[in-house]
């Protein structure tokens, strides 16, 4: 018989270590004379000890709702005749985790994007980053790359550079192009 | 009177007209956009409201979410695609009206149900903030601080999920809160020596990045939205006889609508939806809803638009935000270094009256907005998808960079929203982190202002009669949700004991 840990239990994990760290992290806060009764470090720690209890709760939710699950079960296929084997339900699980995964692809993907453009922006510049930005990401929405895309996104840019740089005043990053007129 | 005169004066001596009028634009295509709720919609624009003046900052703010609440009703009933979680239940009879080749009527039965609404939950608002407000004028440190663990402790408990994730994500925005240098002693923090986390963590960072770059991360994986039909651009407004005939319908929606929107939590979506199915009970002819009935469309229309007024109630006069979209509002306050509660209505009555004329100015020009905006909002839902997420990313990236000129600030949006697409994956509602990072430093400097007075002694939380009040309140609150929570425990693992049965079924 194969059984799979319920989310909620990894969760309930992954969070009593990041209660862990920030706990940790308040303990390093150092302790400064201006502190009265209760200090700087006192209500972090308190929020990480709330967070490690949280967590716990969470784990034996999920554990509480596995056990009365398999207990349903159990008594449903006893009285049905036929054996448990979660094992069964593979298939159709491992296609909507196939479909799940390309969801969670395409949004790193998209994040990926966000990052990217951080990265360019300095050197590229405001203007040709973003038009890049637009283009890039329509057409990772499956937009076609074509002249009406091209003009979206250099329409996008010159419109947002004159809002943001010429009416706001926003001093977004020149990078490389006042260099080849100086 | 002298509430009037400083309406007056705002109207007269800022742009609020324009504020108002630009936000009820802004929002209606913004909430025509199918995942595009009215938080997202006003998250994009909070970013331009740092240069401006408070009152038209605000009332840009709060007309959008009215704007909004209206604008999610064309695509439900034009594509049967909600706009906004509130318009859901308008799609129903209207999609059905609209298959009827009564769309037009549909979308008018939405606008003046919408600004009727409007209208009532102003009304609301003006008569019962101000003493609502006055009461918490008797509050202390003990109690300010179980106000802010109510706050947390109601939103948690209301939101959709488990009780223990709504819960968890609080304790983690009061966690995120407490980065940067502590205002009391002047310690830092989690900053890992960087400088730019001396000041903290801005919640504008988190929030557009909760809401905003996670619903990007989410439509990236998602197939083109459907399209309305350019023949159904016209509103027909109902006659006077037709209008009589929704009035029980609006009227009980209205008052949904001011309940729902007092408590925290709730939202339009609930109040949108109870409404309809009450407007359903007191009908004469209840069979005639989900078969294009023009009360299926009043009823909740009616109560979604009174609680974007209405839900401002707690807002003003506690600082505690019960939905999204007045978390982001409060975030726009706490910008423009307002704090929302008793003290708003003594210091800043200029603003307090300035944001009622602006609403009531919103509500006014929704009605003529609402028809001449009706075509370019239906060219906009038909535009590619691919397109308009585009835009969205680069107007969040632009404009989040606008505030500080700094990039770090953006890898921190762009971290917050794969924070939230990750809550969304995992069942964490976001408002109970939103808030606990808004209330962060008001719980944290008044639990140690009041300790401080008893030498690190409880007691004192359980001594302050309001403070205990509140607590007791929020432990029932906590409590009844909690016996909701095993309810759903229960009945989740008999879906999943069936689920595991019909996959062992023979023949499969």
């Amino acid at each position: 018989m194969l059984y799979r840990i319920p989310r909620d239990i990894w969760i309930g994990f992954a969070t009593m270590v990041l209660a862990g760290v920030y706990w940790y992290g308040a303990d390093q806060i150092p302790i400064s004379p201006l502190d009265g009764a209760v200090n700087a470090a006192a209500m972090p720690k308190a929020l990480a000890y709330a967070l490690g209890g949280l967590a716990l709760i969470l784990i034996l939710r999920a554990l509480a709702i596995e056990v009365i699950t398999r207990r349903a079960t159990a008594d449903a296929t006893t009285d049905a005749g036929a054996p448990v084997d979660a094992a069964t339900a593979a298939p159709k699980d491992r296609g909507d985790a196939v479909s799940r995964g390309k969801r969670h692809l395409r949004a790193a993907g998209m994040l990926g994007f966000g990052i990217t453009y951080l990265i360019a922006v300095p050197y590229l510049g405001y203007m040709l980053s973003i038009a890049l930005l637009v283009f890039g990401v329509a057409g990772y929405m499956q937009a076609r790359p074509d002249r009406k895309l091209l003009l979206l996104s250099v329409g996008v840019a010159v419109f947002f550079y004159l809002l943001f740089v010429r009416f706001l005043d926003i001093p977004l990053p020149p990078g490389f192009w006042p260099l080849l007129f100086t | 009177m002298e509430g009037l005169g400083y309406a007056w004066q705002a109207l007269t001596t800022t742009p609020v007209v324009f504020a108002a009028v630009g936000g009820v634009v802004w929002g209606i295509l913004g909430g025509a956009l199918p995942g595009i709720s009215p938080s997202i919609t006003m998250a994009l624009l909070l970013p331009f409201t740092y240069g401006m003046d408070p009152i038209p900052a605000i009332v840009l703010l709060a007309s959008t979410y009215v704007g909004a609440e209206y604008g999610g009703s064309i695509p439900a009933i034009l594509i049967r695609t909600p706009g906004t979680n509130a318009a859901a239940a308008t799609s129903v009879d209207g999609y059905e009206m609209q298959k009827q080749g009564r769309g037009g009527e549909a979308l008018g039965i939405s606008l003046v149900s919408g600004v009727t609404g409007g209208f009532i939950g102003l009304s609301f608002l003006v008569l019962f903030t101000e003493p609502l407000a006055s009461v918490a004028l008797a509050f202390s440190f003990p109690a300010y601080f179980s106000l802010g663990i109510l706050g947390i402790s109601v939103i948690a408990s209301l939101s959709t999920g488990s009780l223990v994730k709504g819960l968890m994500a609080g304790v983690a925005g009061l966690m995120i809160a407490t980065v940067g240098t502590d205002p009391l002693s002047g310690v830092s923090r989690y900053t890992f020596h960087q400088a730019e986390l001396l000041g903290g963590i801005e919640f504008i960072l988190v929030m557009v990045g909760l809401f905003a770059v996670s619903e990007l991360l989410v439509q990236a994986g998602r197939p083109e939205w459907r399209k309305a039909e350019h023949t159904q651009s016209r509103i027909r407004l109902p006659s006077f006889r037709n209008w009589r005939r929704l009035w029980k319908a609006q009227g009980i929606g209205s008052g949904i609508g001011i309940f729902e929107g007092c408590m925290p939590g709730a939202g339009g979506s609930i109040a949108a939806f109870m409404s309809y199915n009450e407007a359903r009970r007191w009908s004469k002819e209840p069979e005639k809803f989900g078969k294009g009935a023009p009360e299926g469309i009043a009823a909740p229309e009616c109560a979604n638009n009174t609680v974007a007024s209405t839900a401002l109630v707690p807002l003003l006069s506690f600082g505690i935000p019960g939905s999204n979209s007045t978390a982001i509002l409060l975030g726009g306050l706490l910008i423009h270094g307002l704090q929302p509660g008793p003290l708003l209505f003594d210091r800043n009555p200029d603003f307090v009256y300035g944001l009622f004329s602006g609403l009531a100015v919103a509500n006014l020009s929704l009605f003529f907005i609402g028809m001449a905006v009706l075509t370019p909002a239906i060219w906009l839902v038909n535009r590619p998808k691919p397109y308009l997420l585009a835009c969205i990313y680069a107007l969040v990236l632009s404009g989040i960079y606008s505030i500080n000129h700094s990039l770090f600030d953006l890898y921190i949006m762009l971290g917050a929203g794969a924070v939230g697409y990750f809550m969304r994956l995992l069942g964490f509602p976001f408002l109970p982190m939103v808030l606990g990072l808004v209330l962060g430093y008001l719980i944290e400097a008044n639990y140690r202002r009041a300790l401080q007075l008893t030498d690190g002694d409880h007691i004192i939380f359980i001594e302050d009669p309001i403070s205990l009040g509140l607590l007791i309140a929020a432990a029932v609150f906590v409590i009844g949700s909690a016996a909701r929570d095993i309810h759903m425990a229960k009945r989740e693992a008999r879906r999943k004991a069936e689920e595991r049965l019909a996959s062992q079924e023979p023949g499969q």
